[in-house]
C-alpha cells in the first residue's frame, strides 16, 4: 500500500465515522481486511486489542498501528495525518459557527438517521471479532452446522469478560484484556493436559 | 475524559464558561472523526484561533503516536508461538465482549424510535449476512437523515 493510499484510506474512514473509536473499528476492518486484504482477520483483531491498551483514542491508535505495520514510521505518520485532516477541517468549520451548531435541530435530525446504522455496524463488528476467537468459522456457516464452529476456550473468555464488566462497571479496559489473555492461556494449557 | 477537561478548562483556567463547554461537547460528538482530536481542535480554536487549533491537533496525536510506534517496534521482537496464539485468542474474545458491551450501551441512547430499530437491524443484517460495503451503510444512514430533514421542512411549510 503506498503512503498516499494509506493517507486517503484513513481520511475516508475518519470522515465516515460518527461516534468515535468503536464506530471506526468496523470501517477499518471493512477496508483493510475485507476489501483490500492488507491483513488477515485475526491479525487485524490483535492489532485492535493492542491499540486498546495503548494510551490515546482507540481509532487513532489503530490507524497509526496499521500505518506502522504497512509502511513503517512514514506509514504511521501518513495514517495519523489522514485521521486528523478531516477532524481538523470539520471542527474548525464547526468552531466558527459553534453557537448555531449547538442549538441546531437539523444536525440532530440528520444524525438520527446515521446513528442507528453506526450501531448496526458496531454490532456487526462483534460478530467479526467473535469469528476470530469464539467461533471457528463464519457465523453464516455456523447456522448450517451449529456443533462444529465454536471454540469453547474463546466462548468462556467472552462470557467471563461480559460477566466481570457487568459486575464491576468501572474496571479498566487494560485489566479486562489482561484477564482475557491469562484466561485464554490457562484454558488452552488445561485442555492440552487433560 | 470529559470531567478532566471540564475541571482543567472551565474551573482551573477559566478559558471557557460552563455554557460554552456544554456547546463544545454537544458539537464535538456530532462531528465525524476522532472525538478526542475534535475536542482538542475545537478548544484550541476557541482559546487561540487558528494557530491554537493547529497546535492542539498536533498535541493530541503526538503521545499516542509515540506510544504506538514504540509498541509496534517491541511487538516484532515477540516470536510467533502457539502460546502467544492462545493468549491473543483470549484477548480477541475479550475484545468481542467489550465491543458488544459498548454496542449495548450505545443502543440505549440510539434505539428510541421504531425507525432507529429498523435501521440498526437492517445495517447489521446487511453487514453480517450480505457483507455489504460498510461505507454504503453509513451513506444510506446519511441519506435517511437528510430525507427526514426534508420531510420536517415540508411539514413546516404545510403548516404555514
Amino acid at each position: 500500500m503506498s503512503l498516499l493510499q494509506l493517507y486517503l484510506l484513513f481520511a475516508k474512514v475518519s470522515t465516515l465515522t460518527f461516534g468515535g473509536g468503536y464506530a471506526m473499528i468496523p470501517l477499518f476492518q471493512d477496508e483493510i481486511v475485507v476489501k483490500h486484504a492488507y491483513m488477515d482477520a485475526p491479525e487485524f483483531a490483535n492489532l485492535v486489542a493492542l491499540a486498546q491498551v495503548t494510551p490515546g483514542p482507540l481509532g487513532l491508535n489503530a490507524a497509526t498501528f496499521v500505518g506502522m505495520n504497512q509502511a513503517g514510521i512514514p506509514g504511521a505518520l501518513c495514517a495519523t495525518l489522514g485521521m486528523v485532516t478531516p477532524s481538523f477541517l470539520f471542527t474548525v468549520a464547526a468552531a466558527i459557527f459553534l453557537r448555531r451548531m449547538a442549538k441546531s435541530k437539523n444536525l440532530g435530525t440528520v444524525l438520527s438517521g446515521i446513528r442507528p446504522c453506526v450501531l448496526g455496524i458496531i454490532a456487526a463488528a462483534v460478530v467479526f471479532f467473535a469469528e476470530t476467537s469464539v467461533l471457528t468459522c463464519k457465523l453464516r456457516e455456523l447456522l448450517h452446522n451449529p456443533a462444529r464452529g465454536i471454540c469453547w476456550q474463546g466462548a468462556v473468555v467472552f462470557a467471563v469478560v461480559l460477566a466481570v464488566q457487568l459486575r464491576w462497571k468501572r474496571l479498566n479496559v487494560v485489566w479486562l484484556l489482561a484477564i482475557s489473555a491469562v484466561l485464554g492461556w490457562l484454558l488452552f494449557l488445561c485442555s492440552r493436559n487433560c | 475524559m470529559l470531567p478532566v477537561m471540564q475541571r482543567e478548562f472551565v474551573e482551573k483556567r477559566g478559558w471557557l464558561t460552563d455554557d460554552e463547554m456544554v456547546d463544545v461537547v454537544a458539537v464535538v460528538q456530532s462531528l465525524p472523526g476522532t472525538i478526542a482530536v475534535n475536542m482538542a481542535v475545537l478548544l484550541g480554536y476557541r482559546i487561540c484561533g487558528f494557530p491554537g487549533a493547529v497546535v492542539s491537533a498536533f498535541a493530541s496525536v503526538v503521545v499516542p503516536f509515540a506510544a504506538i510506534v514504540f509498541l509496534a517496534a517491541g511487538r516484532s521482537l515477540l516470536a510467533d508461538s502457539p502460546t502467544l496464539d492462545h493468549i491473543f485468542l483470549g484477548v480477541r474474545a475479550g475484545v468481542s465482549a467489550l465491543i458488544l458491551l459498548s454496542a449495548v450501551k450505545l443502543s440505549k441512547s440510539v434505539l428510541k424510535k421504531p425507525l432507529a430499530w429498523f435501521l440498526g437491524a437492517a445495517s447489521f443484517i446487511a453487514c453480517v449476512i450480505f457483507e455489504i460495503d460498510m461505507t454504503l451503510v453509513i451513506m444510506a444512514g446519511l441519506a435517511v437523515g437528510l430525507a427526514l430533514l426534508a420531510v420536517n421542512a415540508f411539514r413546516r411549510g404545510v403548516k404555514q
